[in-house]
């Protein structure tokens, strides 16, 4: 591993000379291993690729493996190595420049923290009508990215426009339910997994299984995971007669037109369908706690795939409200990996956690404080709703059961005959049920309705999603835009209540993750009765101009 | 007896402005919105203002306009966060030049003369485009862009402390016509009386205006257009492409967004985004701006244009209306820029029966008078 000292890094246009002072840039070059994500070979350096908050400076670090947070991490990749532009996996060997894009600006926003308050809209120096050259100053100041000077076209050598009858978004446990109904039917379809191997949650401790050395995980613990895996298995033969088609990459939406993009290492498919159906699960929401936005503050999900590359180090705290969770937090430990479960009771609870560039400690709420590396969370799984919510899903607040439930029918269907919905990102079920609930929706749509009956008595409806975990008022709910759960409060003072005003107000769900980290902790803030999300805007994943620009003419 | 003084029916920034400027001078208002404030085309358009129009009647309208919203910081305690960068026309052929050459001279006599600038010039000014054979460009420092959430929100505290009346969720679905005289509204079953009415509705004024038995030739077309995610701050002036009909700007967060002028689809259809518009505005963008390639878009809407016949707005009442309607909509794509001034001119004409001059020319019968606006730069 090489690494060169610090250079001096001048920004592009004649104008940011004068606004930003130059930026001092660190650059570390060093081998990585051929298939090696990126982000988890830079942990592995002790590099953590972190992006700057955008309006206060501060480090943010990688939140979540299922969230591409793309060039915003502080990461350059020079070389002559393809990079998928979806998850940085280093396909071949690289050099890595790593810099830190915190600009002047963006710490001087840091610094006048308390005169700013978070959100862009509501600081005092966009009000009143004075001083708005001040604060362009430090906004753009803080906008990263030298990216316009620095532009290599990514490298695009597949494009297809395909057409499918049925094309099924997530390829976990109720995707492949669907899949495997509609091959047993004779029907024809297209599966989009981001990760390119189906499974899901349970590939994910198959893995970490596999990882392990065989007599360190308990054979409950592997046991559960084979009964599941068969479930996969069984699944997955579904793509064998190939009626059916995997395609692996992130589902960025569709249009009017009934065409959906999905993005790959390639570039982007343009997929047009007569059906579609969203199985994409759910995933762990960050605890609304103080400190929530610094690196180390990892999902269960992430943490797992860090652990099975055995590059979770250090000491790490599990919180955990989640059965599952537990579960792979014993499969992580199994790894080798130094990590501790941590259960919210009345006797202990975590008030905050603290760290500077990084998480150093959590601080429970009677003063004891516990060193740490990483903070990771399993919550109560929440619906990854953006999706189905762009699709026209209505999903609404639920007080009684402190969730969020999904507008559709026991079997997935909704108001509109082409639109489904099945397993966990329902709220309705989870693991076997929701394989369950995917064959039932698969053998509805091939006009089945014999066997899709049969198949819905296996589906034990689940329903709530257990009690909340504690609220800070300077902990982030949207750590793209900078907005806490005190900006929530500010809106409701001017009288925003509404979704669609408090995301104009504070730019909650208006970043780079699309609302994937934010949009349930948003709602469960504002927690009134039947809110429903704001309108979740296209593409659900930025997608690059040249992908788009790349994709097929809409006459089919 | 009346609930109000004056009912404006449309929540957006030009109902908003209305209902301030109307309360200001004491009267009592009611706001009636079917959705909530701002949803209409007043949070989903591109926030540029401008003063160079075609026709001198918008020109002179706009240079009033533009030193109101300029100063709307003042009057709401809400910074519009203007950005004073200007419009720069690219220009691909002699003709085009020689008409904003002509333009030029009656810009001038309006006090808001523009640059005609020189092909090399145009290349040196915008450095990151690509684009061919130039002629030449026109470039305004008079125009910009600004934030029109923040022209919404401001109106909406504003009117807020003014106490008006602000009905939300609430579709006006009759107007009530006694001797000829507009005497209130219906919200389903529920009526809400006033002196006067004004529709302030956009692209949806002629439904409403029918509901009195008055025809307005309002259309509406949706478009749409998208923001990136942010970039560092390069790009001062709002950018028109009319060769490549493409136009494009650099918000104050660093996003860029843009659109392509020629896509749209006619009538009140779904506010959802199409592939064909997304696909077509990537590759023209990539076109005339290849440094572009490898930035994210992040985000993209669509909203209604609301246009007339002249391409002009349509504000005051009509001879043959029933006594107390006023209208003030039709903004053809150009509304947001327009809507402080225009809530100005209108609380003037409603509270006190004169027609401010500036407002004359737009009057709902100058299309039965053969006088239309001929505004003709839209884009
Ligand atoms: C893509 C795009 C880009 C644009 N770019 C610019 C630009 O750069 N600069 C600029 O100045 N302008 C621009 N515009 C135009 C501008 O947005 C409009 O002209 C302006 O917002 C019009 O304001 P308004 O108040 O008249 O209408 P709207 O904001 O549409 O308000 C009308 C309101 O009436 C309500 N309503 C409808 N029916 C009823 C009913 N039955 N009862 C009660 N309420 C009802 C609607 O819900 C709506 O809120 C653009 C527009 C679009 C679509």
């Amino acid at each position: 591993m090489k690494r060169s000292g610090d250079s001096q890094y001048t920004y592009y246009a004649y104008w940011s000379a004068f606004l930003v002072p130059s930026v001092r840039v660190r650059k570390v070059s060093f081998e990585v291993e051929s298939g090696t994500p990126l982000d988890v070979a830079l942990y592995k350096e002790g590099l953590t690729s972190y992006r700057s908050s955008v309006k206060f400076g501060r480090p943010r670090g990688i939140a979540d493996a299922s969230v591409d947070y793309g060039d915003n991490l502080c990461v350059q990749v020079t070389g002559e190595g393809l990079v998928d532009p979806t998850r940085y996996r280093v396909v071949r060997d690289v050099e890595v420049t790593f810099g830190n894009r915190a600009t002047a600006g963006s710490r001087m926003s840091g610094r006048l923290r308390r005169f700013f308050g978070a959100g862009f809209q509501n600081n005092l120096f966009m009000r009143g009508g004075v001083g708005w050259d001040v604060t362009r100053r430090v906004i753009t100041g803080s906008a990263n990215l030298e990216k316009i000077s620095h532009f290599r076209p990514p490298e695009l050598s597949k494009v297809e426009f395909l057409k499918v009858s049925n094309l099924i978004v997530g390829g976990g446990l109720a995707g492949l339910g669907v899949a495997a109904a509609l091959d047993a039917s004779g029907r024809d379809f297209a599966l989009v997994e981001s990760s390119g191997v189906p499974g899901g949650r349970v590939e994910i401790a198959r893995r970490l299984l596999n990882a392990a050395p065989s007599t360190y995980a308990t054979d409950d613990d592997s046991a559960q995971v084979s009964s599941l895996l068969r479930l996969v298995e069984s699944g997955s033969a579904a793509f064998r007669s190939g009626r059916g088609r995997l395609i692996e990459g992130t589902f960025c939406g569709f249009y009017e037109e009934k065409i959906g993009v999905v993005l790959c290492s390639e570039g982007a498919i343009a997929v047009s369908f007569d059906n579609i159906i969203f199985a994409n699960g759910r995933r762990s929401p960050v605890p609304l706690l103080r400190g929530n936005d610094l690196p180390g503050v990892i999902s269960i999900d992430y943490a797992a795939r860090l652990a099975a590359h055995r590059a979770l180090r250090g000491k790490t705290l599990l919180y955990s409200e989640d059965k599952w969770g537990s579960l792979v937090g014993r499969l992580i430990a199994a790894c080798g990996a130094d990590i501790e479960e941590f259960v919210q009771s009345d006797r202990a609870k975590i008030a905050s956690i603290l760290g500077q560039r990084r998480v150093e400690a959590v601080v429970f709420t009677d003063g004891r404080r516990k060193p740490l590396s990483n903070f990771v969370y399993a919550t109560f799984r929440q619906p990854a709703l953006e999706l189905p919510a762009q699709a026209g899903v209505g999903y609404s607040w639920v007080a009684a059961a402190d969730a969020l439930r999904a507008d559709v029918s026991a079997d997935g269907s909704t108001a509109l005959p082409w639109l489904w919905a099945v397993g966990s990102v329902t709220g309705l079920c989870e693991l076997e049920a929701s394989y369950h609930h995917g064959l039932a929706a698969g053998y509805a749509l091939s006009q089945d309705d014999g066997k899709s009956r049969a198949e819905l008595k296996l589906v034990s409806v689940r329903g709530g999603a257990g009690a909340p975990t504690a609220r800070s008022a300077d902990a982030f709910i949207c750590r793209c835009e900078d907005v806490m759960v005190s900006d929530f409060e500010a809106a409701a003072r001017k009288g925003l209540i509404e979704p669609e005003k408090i995301k104009r107000f504070t730019g909650w769900g208006t970043g780079v993750c699309q609302g994937k980290h934010c949009l349930y902790n948003g709602l469960r803030t504002l927690a009134r009765d039947g809110a429903s999300p704001y309108t979740q805007r296209l593409p659900i994943t930025p997608t690059p101009f040249a992908a788009l620009a790349s994709l097929g003419d809409s006459a089919k | 007896m009346s609930d109000y003084d004056v009912i404006i029916v449309g929540g957006g920034g030009v109902g908003l402005s209305t209902a301030y400027h109307l309360a200001k001078k004491g009267l009592r208002v009611c706001i009636i919105e079917k959705n909530y404030l701002g949803s209409g085309s007043s949070t989903r358009n591109a926030g540029g203002f401008r003063v160079h129009f075609k026709a001198e009647e918008n020109v002179r309208y706009m240079v009033a306009g533009r030193k109101k919203l300029l100063s709307l910081p003042k009057e709401t305690g809400w910074n519009v966060t203007p950005i004073t960068g200007g419009y720069f026309w690219v220009l691909h052929n002699e003709q085009a030049m020689q008409e904003f050459r002509e333009l030029n001279r009656m810009w001038a006599s309006q006090g808001v003369a523009g640059q005609l600038l020189g092909g090399k010039e145009v290349k040196e000014r915008l450095p990151m485009l690509e684009l061919g054979a130039t002629v030449g460009g026109f470039f305004g420092p008079q125009d910009g862009g600004f934030h029109h959430d923040l022209v919404v929100f401001g109106y909406q505290a504003a009117i807020r402390r003014l106490r008006v009346d602000v009905r939300e969720y609430s579709p006006v679905s009759g107007i009530i016509v006694e001797g000829g005289k507009v005497t209130g509204a219906k919200v389903g079953s529920r009526e809400i009386r006033g002196e006067k009415l004004v529709i302030c509705a956009g692209a949806w004024t002629p439904t409403i205006s029918r509901l009195a038995g008055v025809d307005i030739p309002i259309s509406a077309e949706r478009r749409e257009m998208g923001v990136t995610e942010p970039i560092k701050f390069f790009l001062r002036p709002f950018v028109i492409i009319p060769s490549e009909g493409v136009y494009f700007a650099q918000g104050l967060r660093g996003e860029i967004r843009g659109t392509v002028t020629d896509l749209k689809t006619e009538g009140l259809v779904p506010l959802v985004s199409t592939y064909a518009w997304t696909v077509e505005y990537a590759r023209r963008l990539l076109r005339v701006f290849p440094g572009m390639a490898g930035v994210r878009f992040n985000r993209q809407w669509s909203g209604y244009y609301e246009m007339t016949p002249d391409h002009s707005h349509i504000m005051g009442r009509g001879n043959a209306w029933p006594e107390g309607l006023y209208v003030a909509a039709g903004f053809s794509g150009h509304g947001m820029m327009m809507s402080p001034i225009t809530g100005e001119l209108m609380a003037e004409h409603v509270s006190g029966d004169t027609t401010p001059q500036l407002m004359l020319p737009f009057s709902p019968d100058r299309f039965a008078e053969g006088k239309p606006v001929r505004e003709l730069m839209v884009f």
